[in-house]
């Protein structure tokens, strides 16, 4: 099969998935009031658009529609491999592609909007600066996307942790057409993580039997769309709630991180996971905005939630303290109580049902990379030195790698007037605090271990930090 | 880029690959020098889906390929691209 023939076939298995998870994801996305809100609007004497802007029910943009399109369609195509291979059926393109569109077909059948109401629910976005600006920088963001593509398109995905864990699992899944008790219990198999989550390698597996054989040049497709996806998501979520040049600025800057849009990052988890960070920031942003909090925003906070951890485990750390960030903003407003819970809920719900559900498929799994023995009392004299080593690796790195990024953000800060982002600040540095406990308490030698991952870890956050950087007014 | 650390062990695995059966129940030991890991990892992923093992696992293993390490030099293996390959009878 030619690489041209293997790359149509993995678009289809990935336009499927958009599409089917367009169709699932449309009542969370697509806007407008419910016939009750109308109602109750009406009553109040209020305009649909003013109660769009404060129920927080306003359409979102095409472009986020495509990426939660696509996040959604990637959880369907990954439950619809696991139902065949639960059945003992060997996946194909047109199996998959049949469960996705039953699936697809019960959502269209269950939720027909109305569609004077989803009109009416455009909210106009701002410009926020000159048009010829916002274009020079979505063309900016276009071709970094184009380079990002290119490079991880040109040869068969290489990355260490490709050939180590995600891809070798995802290998095996699809040439046995089942998930074997192997992977999760043989002792040989001690490098391959068998703790993590399973969407990268289930992911893999499905477009693999679009493509009728294990294609790893094509299989990378998955990786560009998400990087799409994601400046989709970062350019249509600040256009909505900010403006457009907010969207522009925000899509150039994560597109020109050419640390995580690498070819070197093909293979692995830290693209989808940094598309689900952006969907899981941008929910949390419109939960917070909106007066009521709309069901669907936390259904959308619940399903970005689920995307998070079923990527990696940093995906649930993440939600979590989300949650918390959430909890600390609305302790002294109106959404206390049940409706503050709903979001809490929304957020750490499917994070936990996820670890439930590994934990039933796999049992209990060593975590190899962490020496949890440092937590008990006897060994609590050794943290501080070992926190003091990870710190100063830490800031080591910025010093020597990040300084001008760094006083860059500063400046910006100081310049700047709190955004809608602001309120999701605190968890980006929080999350880097708990890398460095985590590096602490590290089985191998912290600065190995810092040096192998901190830098990979953390650029995942900056696509997501780039919302509570861009949505950040001039003074 | 997959083989920067050692091209020519890409022509050793892909005759490993296809000289052993494609199956999940073929057991093959590698025995390959222990530094960079990704000589491992690329055994397990290219000879997916055998099952592949280390030298402490080779008693459990049906076929033994060594590159580039000392255990190759013993009696009775067919020579292949940068090393050997025994194929232990079924039992």
């Amino acid at each position: 099969m030619t690489v041209a023939e293997a790359l149509a076939r993995v678009l289809v298995g990935l336009a499927g998935a958009t599409a089917a998870g367009w169709a699932v994801s449309r009542p969370l996305v697509s806007g407008g009031p419910t016939r009750r809100e109308r109602v109750a609007a009406l009553t109040r004497r209020e305009g649909v658009a003013a109660l769009t802007r404060r129920e927080g029910v306003a359409a979102l943009t095409r472009r986020e529609q495509f990426a939660w399109a696509l996040a959604t369609g990637l959880l369907l195509q990954a439950i619809a491999l696991l139902l065949l291979l639960a059945a003992g059926i060997r996946p194909s393109g047109f199996r998959l592609l049949l469960l996705e569109a039953l699936a697809a077909m019960t959502a269209l059948l269950a939720y027909r909007p109305e569609r004077e109401s989803s009109r009416a629910a455009l909210v106009e976005s701002r410009i926020g600066g000159p048009r010829w600006l916002s274009a020079t920088l979505l063309g900016v963001a276009a071709a970094a996307w184009l380079v990002f593509s290119l490079e991880s398109l040109g040869d068969g995905m290489w990355a260490t942790d490709f050939l180590a864990f995600w891809g070798y699992k995802g290998k095996i899944v699809y040439l046995t057409s089942a998930l074997p008790r192997r992977l999760f219990q043989d002792p040989a198999l001690y490098f391959a993580h068998r703790e993590y989550p399973l969407l990268v390698p289930l992911s893999l597996a499905s477009l693999a039997a679009f493509v009728g054989s294990w294609h790893d040049e094509a299989l990378a497709l998955l990786y560009p769309a998400c990087a799409l996806a994601t400046l989709c998501a970062l350019s249509g979520f600040l256009e909505r709630r900010v403006s457009r040049l907010a969207g522009a600025s925000a899509a150039a800057l994560a597109a020109l991180c050419a640390f995580l849009y690498k070819a070197g990052n093909a293979g692995t988890a830290e693209i989808p996971f940094a598309l689900s960070l952006v969907l899981a920031s941008s929910a949390a942003i419109d939960w917070l905005e909106s007066d009521s909090a709309a069901p669907r925003v936390a259904w959308r906070l619940a399903l970005a939630s689920l995307f998070c951890a079923t990527l990696k485990q940093e995906g649930s750390l993440f939600v979590l303290l989300l949650a918390a960030a959430v909890w600390l903003r609305i302790r002294g407003t109106g959404k206390r109580g049940l409706l503050g819970a709903t979001g809490l809920v929304a957020l750490a719900a499917p994070a936990l049902a996820h670890w439930l559900v590994l934990f039933a498929l796999r049992g209990n799994q060593t975590r190899r990379d962490f020496d949890f023995t440092l937590f008990a009392p006897a060994r609590w004299r050794e943290l501080p030195a070992l926190f003091a080593l990870v710190a100063g690796r830490f800031v080591r790195i910025g010093w020597t790698e990040a300084l001008v990024p760094i006083v860059a953000i500063v400046v910006f800060f100081l310049v700047t007037r709190r955004g809608v982002g602001e309120p999701l600040l605190p968890v980006f540095p929080a999350q880097v605090f708990f890398y460095a406990v985590a590096f602490t308490v590290s089985s191998f030698d912290p600065l190995y271990a810092i040096d192998g991952a901190f830098r990979r870890i953390t650029m995942t956050l900056f696509p997501a930090f780039t919302l509570v950087l861009c949505s950040r007014e001039i003074r | 880029m997959g083989f920067w650390f050692d091209a020519p062990f890409l022509a050793f695995l892909d005759e490993v690959d296809r000289r052993v059966p494609k199956t999940t129940d073929v057991t093959v030991a590698v025995l390959v020098p222990r530094s960079p890991d990704l000589y491992r990892f690329q055994a397990n992923y290219r000879l997916a889906p055998r099952r592949v093992v280390e030298e402490r696992w080779k008693d459990e293993a049906d076929v033994i390929a060594t590159y580039g390490t000392e255990a190759g030099r013993g009696p009775g293996g067919e020579a292949i691209p940068g090393g050997q390959l025994w194929v232990r009878p079924r039992r």
